[in-house]
């Protein structure tokens, strides 16, 4: 899908404000703290329903006014509207005109995919980004995976609740617990399934991409480093781990098991990128992820994706900046925020709006 | 001033403690009552009052009645072969409108929610262990909300009743995952009763 024409009203610094995009996207040109980020951000919003900045719908509106509203016409596979509103403390999502009860409803409309300085955390930051980073690819891939990960999400919190109160004396027992556990392996090992089932597609895209921007040829491995053991199977592993693990469960009060301890391990040349690699190296194999996340859902969707590029380039030289604008105009949609116009303009043949 | 009056307020937090009001709606509810006539607040209250004191639970399944037993068990025609574990009488009552199922019932009161303070314990397990044991009862059905308490519940059921060497079975999900028995139809009820698999 792609974006055809945006409506902003009161929103960040754009009191009123009409702008259409090419198919193929646009270079958004600007000094700082013109608005190029707020633009991608009233995308990203009417995707995925929330900012990437925070999490408080009062600091979008306008310094001043009451309301915000943005409104966005899709085309693509089809048309479609989308329309974000909020005031008073309430937001409203609204698809073609009809309100929608569950943000399920709006998730998987439109794939996109934000590519941003902060993506270095992917790399440097706790394994919990990297988890996200699959769950939101997974999210947008199979509706059921995301229901089941909200559903393990509870049955986690009441699994852990029980061993919390042992743990802090208030029970002194833990029964009910195997309900608990036999719902927690259920789950947790269908969505451990679904990670592992587009690792290999998933680190052979990375790694294309990786060797693409890097011009020693160095290789990039991404791999899936699972809380336990695998046994005869994924579901018997977890059980028995989970067992194994009963006494530490109780003396932490939690649930130290399962897919939300999992974790990706990522190597450059068969070293561990956090430790080994330079800051660099570190940004590139951050964006050869994010665009080999893009690709992927480009494939498996059938569906081309936009890309919102909010200075992610900005960090590296000339060579590989070239190379990573080419990739990106040939996965979809691109909108590329950026100060260094000059250079970039040279670049892509994206149309350019000055902000 | 604290409050506008003692005794408004008094209504109020007694409505609070109700499931799923809070304190908005409680004061929503409290000025509705004070408004409305004598005749219609007097009626709601006695009926609260007379329900209160002539309605019971099953001393067998636990369902609602007027009498000790209710009239599920006091039926001679049903199969006490067969026995449907549900969360609420509001679940077995929807069954019973669906009428196709002709076996006995046992209401747990409930799921389990640690998150909401509510174990084992707290729901009539120990009963149904107690009438499994009898050794009449042949297949168990579970019949627990398709949602992650009530699978979990259903899990817990499974196992413990396990020993007892009866045929445990839980309802199909044709279900929509998510939704309640008792805003479930009559067909899709009964489809997911044809439906059900061995735990
Ligand atoms: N709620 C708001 N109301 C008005 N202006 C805002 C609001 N939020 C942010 N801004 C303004 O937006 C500007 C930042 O825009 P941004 O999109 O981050 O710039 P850049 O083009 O550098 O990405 C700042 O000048 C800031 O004051
Ligand atoms: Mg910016
Ligand atoms: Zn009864």
């Amino acid at each position: 899908m792609y974006i055809e024409e945006i409506v902003l009203e009161n929103f960040r610094n754009y009191n009123e404000k009409n702008l259409t995009f090419d198919k193929a996207g646009s270079f958004l040109c600007g000094m700082n703290g013109c608005g190029k980020t707020n633009l991608l951000e009233s995308i990203y919003i009417l995707v995925y329903g929330k900012s990437f900045k925070t999490i408080n719908p009062e600091e979008l509106v306008m310094h001043s006014k009451e309301f915000f509203r943005i409104k966005g016409f899709f085309n693509g596979t089809h048309k479609k509207k989308i329309e974000f509103r909020f005031s008073h403390g309430k937001k409203k999502i609204l698809i073609n005109d009809v309100e929608i009860t569950n943000m399920k409803e709006l998730i998987g409309n439109v794939a996109l995919i934000l590519l941003s300085l902060n993506d270095i955390n992917l790399i440097t930051g706790e394994p919990a980004m990297r988890r996200r980073f699959l769950d939101s690819l997974l999210s947008l891939l199979f509706p059921d995976y995301l229901s089941d990960l909200l559903d393990y999400r509870r049955v986690l919190r009441q699994r852990n609740k029980v061993l919390y109160l042992r743990k802090i004396g208030r029970r002194d027992d833990i029964s009910g617990i195997d309900g608990w556990t036999d719902e927690l392996v259920q789950i947790g090992s269908r969505i451990i399934k679904r990670r592992l089932s587009i690792m290999k597609d998933l680190n052979e895209c990375a790694s294309f991409y990786y060797t693409l921007f890097s011009p020693q040829k160095d290789r990039l491995s991404v791999e899936y480093a699972l809380s336990f053991q695998l046994n005869e199977s994924i579901k018997e592993g977890f059980y028995e781990s989970i067992n194994k693990r009963r006494e530490e469960e109780l003396e932490k009060g939690m649930t130290l098991t399962g897919p939300h301890r999992d974790e990706l391990s990522i190597t450059i040349n068969e070293l561990p990128i956090r430790k080994y690699a330079s800051e660099g190296e570190q940004r590139t194999c951050a964006i050869s992820l994010k665009i080999a996340q893009a690709s992927f859902l480009k494939s498996k969707r059938n569906d081309s994706p936009i890309l919102l590029i909010d200075e992610a380039v900005a960090e590296l030289d000339k060579v590989r900046t070239e190379k990573v604008l080419n990739s990106v105009t040939t996965i979809g949609q691109c909108f590329v925020a950026t100060t260094n116009c000059e250079m970039l303009n040279t670049m892509t043949t994206l149309k350019t709006i000055d902000i | 001033m604290k409050y506008l009056s003692r005794k408004h307020e008094k209504l109020v937090e007694s409505l609070r403690k109700l499931p799923g009001i809070g304190r908005k709606t409680a004061l929503r509810l409290a000025f509705y009552l004070l408004k409305e006539s004598k005749d219609e607040v007097f009626e709601l209250a006695q009926a609260i009052r007379e329900a209160k004191e002539g309605v019971k639970f099953c001393s067998i399944c636990g369902n609602i009645t007027e009498e000790d037993i209710c009239e599920v068990c006091n039926d001679s025609s049903r199969d006490r072969t067969t026995l449907c574990v549900v969360e609420e009488p509001m679940d077995l009552y929807s069954l019973e409108k669906a009428d196709f199922y002709k076996g006995v019932y046992h209401v747990l009161g409930g799921a389990l929610s640690p998150l909401d303070g509510i174990g084992p314990e707290h729901l009539r397990i120990d009963k149904l262990i107690e009438r499994v044991k009898k050794g009449e009862i042949q297949e168990v059905i579970v019949a627990t909300n398709p949602d992650t308490e009530g699978e979990a519940t259903a899990l817990y059921i499974s196992k413990i009743l396990k020993p007892c060497n009866v045929r445990i079975t839980r309802i199909a999900t044709g279900i929509p995952m998510g939704s309640n028995i008792d805003y479930a139809d009559g067909i899709t009820l009964s489809k997911s009763f044809k439906s059900r698999g061995e735990m």
